[in-house]
């Protein structure tokens, strides 16, 4: 059991230690008693002082112990806690394409795990793996990690554990790759009140996918067509050597193309849905930003499933725009961004970087350089472990205290009722 | 048959006897010394023979040796009526809950009314509690010692005693015994038993005290008078010595009283044997019955 305000427990202690006091000092009427010969007792003073080691009065005595004790316990208001352990953890796994082993990285989770601890598994999302299922069933996956959404998912976890111990502790088996920080990462960091452990684990080496394939192709596009004219003006980039870039309809071909590790963009000219017209619309793809009255398009179905892919581009008010699907070795990329065939928008340089961004590799570029000593300052930052009680949604409910303040009120009203029996005794 | 508290007390005075203290007035006979001097086997003294008396109460042997007619003369003896005379009031009614005062004047008085009965002699009760007194008149019939202790049992000692009335309204007996605390109307009580012992009659007063209020418990308590509540003092260790010792002088007081009155006065705690109370009680002033 805890208090929530243990002061007051203590004020009712004290209160109750006093009553006992003055009870064994009784500044009051001596009982009555019948006495025959009482005329010849000396006239005196009718209240007489007498210590006594042992009150008479244990019945009105205990009446008003109790009542101050409950009140006390009641203003105190006890929370029953079920036994805590000391510290409760969360691991957070990578899984991402950033892990060169997910051998090593599950052994390393596994020796970090007790009974009622919880394991979170990320790569660009994260989730909680059920107690029911085995760390041996968590397979490496070739998206990329996300930092932020890791933390999120553990933040998360914790609040829900926060009352089976007194401390919780993130922990982070991860190979700390730079692509994995992203601009919110550092702000997800400063929620979290305690310290994060990283326990580091071998990052991919291996080299990007061979692109073979050369420069991009466009195909089925008209010659006029204005994002064909952008991405032969702008091209798409050294690490984009293995695009295609489909303006109309998609073929058996191309499909086929991607799977054997092409990047595919499925880029159609029109939409078969109607399209909304954004104002002062803006779309984004890793850092690019372009900003023109789109026409928005609901991302193409691809398939049974729609918009399932990885976002890789999206409208400032985050719906995605163009979303990106593993396909075999490669990957298809369904873009619903309809380009305005007159102006300058193909022209700009940020529908250059724009383009850079979406001919990106599959998973988008790789970074996989070790995070900066700042970066990982600001992560893991020495302090002490972070309280259950200081998180948030933590219990101040007690569901003693009504009853212990019935109670209290109950025994009150008793008291006035032993104390007109002592007087009558 | 008096109930079955009574019958070991009762076994332990079968024997006692309770002379009267001077010659008795009474004409029945009995077993007291009388004032009356008569036929009786037990010679007393001789008498010049005077004119009037019976010639047959000549001693014609002492004639022939002195030449002179004397009478002889014996000692009459008679009955005593005795009237016992018991406080009923709410002070007798303590300590709570046994009410041993209570109970030791119960067992005194019929302890006494059964040594007279068996002496022959007439004996009454006289209750003196709440409200008039009521009681038995002095008789020697076989049963009155029963009656005495139901009508003894039947009563609960309350409210304010006049024990000076009741004594007045056994005058006519020539023994009175009163039992009492003598908390309640002492003054007018002691009045009447002069008049008693001025008129021939013969007084004891029994002061019936408890333990507890010659030597009261230790703890502080708020005494209340239980006929008066008026009178209600704390009584604690700094004014315990003050009440033993008015309480004492008071009792002193009371006995010296008695004494000069003519009465005999005897103290009785209430966890004394009864047994032993009561030979105090008989033996307390006895003395011979002197002729008159």
């Amino acid at each position: 059991m805890s208090w929530l305000f243990p002061g007051y427990a203590l004020a009712g202690v004290i209160a109750a230690a006093a009553v006992v006091g003055l009870h064994l000092i009784m500044h009051r009427l001596p009982p009555l008693a019948r006495f025959p010969t009482a005329r010849f007792i000396p006239p005196g003073t009718a209240r007489a002082i007498r210590r006594a080691l042992r009150p008479d009065d244990l019945l009105l005595l205990a009446l008003r112990v109790a009542t101050l004790l409950l009140l006390g316990a009641a203003l105190a208001r006890p929370v029953i806690t079920p036994d805590r352990r000391p510290v409760a953890t969360v691991v957070a796994m990578d899984r991402s394409r950033a892990v060169a082993s997910i051998d090593e990285a599950r052994e390393r989770a596994a020796s970090l795990l007790d009974d009622g601890d919880v394991l979170i598994v990320f790569d660009s999302s994260a989730r909680e793996l059920p107690v029911s299922d085995s760390i041996a069933t968590i397979e490496r996956s070739d998206a990329q990690g996300s930092l932020s959404a890791a933390l999120l998912a553990a933040m998360q976890a914790a609040a829900r554990i926060r009352e089976d111990a007194d401390s919780i502790e993130i922990v982070l088996v991860t190979p700390a790759v730079r692509e994995e920080l992203d601009a919110a990462t550092d702000a997800i960091r400063a929620v979290w009140p305690g310290r994060f452990r990283l326990v580091r684990v071998a990052a991919d080496s291996s080299p990007a996918p061979a692109n073979a394939r050369g420069v991009a192709n466009a195909t089925t596009a008209p010659p006029d067509d204005a994002v064909a004219v952008a991405a032969a003006l702008w091209g798409w980039g050294e690490a984009t050597r293995n695009v295609r870039l489909v303006r109309r309809g998609m073929s058996v071909e191309d499909s086929a193309w991607a799977r054997e590790g092409g990047v595919l963009i499925h880029w159609p000219v029109t939409s078969a849905s109607a399209p909304s017209i954004d104002s002062s619309g803006a779309v984004m793809a890793a850092g690019a930003v372009i900003v023109a009255p789109f026409a928005r398009h609901g991302v193409p179905a691809h398939g049974a499933n729609v918009a399932s892919g990885q976002p890789v581009a999206g409208w400032v008010d985050g719906r995605a725009a163009a979303v990106e699907r593993q396909s075999g070795t490669g990957c298809i990329r369904e873009v619903a961004i309809e380009v305005p065939r007159r102006g300058d928008l193909v022209l700009r340089p940020s529908f250059g970087r724009f383009l850079h961004a979406l001919g990106a590799p599959c998973g988008g570029a790789m970074d996989l350089r070790p995070m900066p000593a700042e970066a990982m300052e600001r992560l893991t930052r020495d302090g002490p472990l972070a309280l259950a009680a200081a998180l948030p949604g933590s219990t101040s409910e007690s569901t003693l205290a009504p009853w212990l303040l019935i109670a209290a009120i109950a025994l009150a009203l008793l008291e006035p009722l032993a104390r007109r029996r002592r007087v009558e005794e | 048959m008096p109930s079955a508290p009574y019958a070991a007390l009762l076994d332990a005075v079968r024997g006692v006897r309770w002379p009267a203290r001077h010659a008795v007035r009474g004409v029945a006979a009995g077993v007291h010394h009388s004032h009356r001097r008569g036929s009786s086997p037990e010679f007393s003294e001789y008498r010049v023979y005077r004119h009037g008396d019976d010639p047959r109460r000549i001693d014609w042997r002492l004639l022939a040796r002195s030449d002179r007619a004397y009478i002889r003369l014996a000692n009459e003896r008679a009955i005593l009526a005795t009237m016992l005379v018991v406080d009923a009031s709410a002070s007798m009614a303590y300590p709570e809950p046994t009410f041993a005062k209570w109970q030791m004047a119960k067992q005194l008085a019929v302890a006494l009314a059964a040594i007279v009965h068996a002496e022959g002699d007439p004996v009454g009760l006289m209750i003196a509690g709440a409200g008039d007194a009521r009681g038995l008149a002095p008789r020697s019939r076989r049963g009155v010692t029963s009656e005495i202790a139901r009508l003894l049992d039947g009563t609960v000692p309350a409210g304010r005693a006049e024990l000076g009335r009741a004594s007045a309204g056994a005058r006519t007996s020539g023994r009175v015994v009163i039992i009492s605390d003598f908390l309640g109307d002492a003054d007018a009580t002691l009045r009447v038993a002069r008049e008693q012992i001025a008129a021939g009659g013969e007084v004891h007063a029994v002061h019936v005290v408890a333990q507890d209020e010659l030597d009261p418990p230790s703890r502080t308590i708020m005494a209340a008078d239980p006929e008066d509540d008026s009178v209600r003092r704390p009584l604690a260790d700094r004014s315990r010595a003050g009440y033993l010792s008015a309480f004492a002088q008071w009792r002193a007081a009371l006995a010296t009283d008695w004494h000069r009155a003519g009465a005999t006065y005897t103290m009785i705690t209430d966890r004394e044997p009864a047994d032993r109370a009561v030979r105090r009680i008989t033996a307390s002033g006895a003395a011979e019955a002197r002729p008159a």
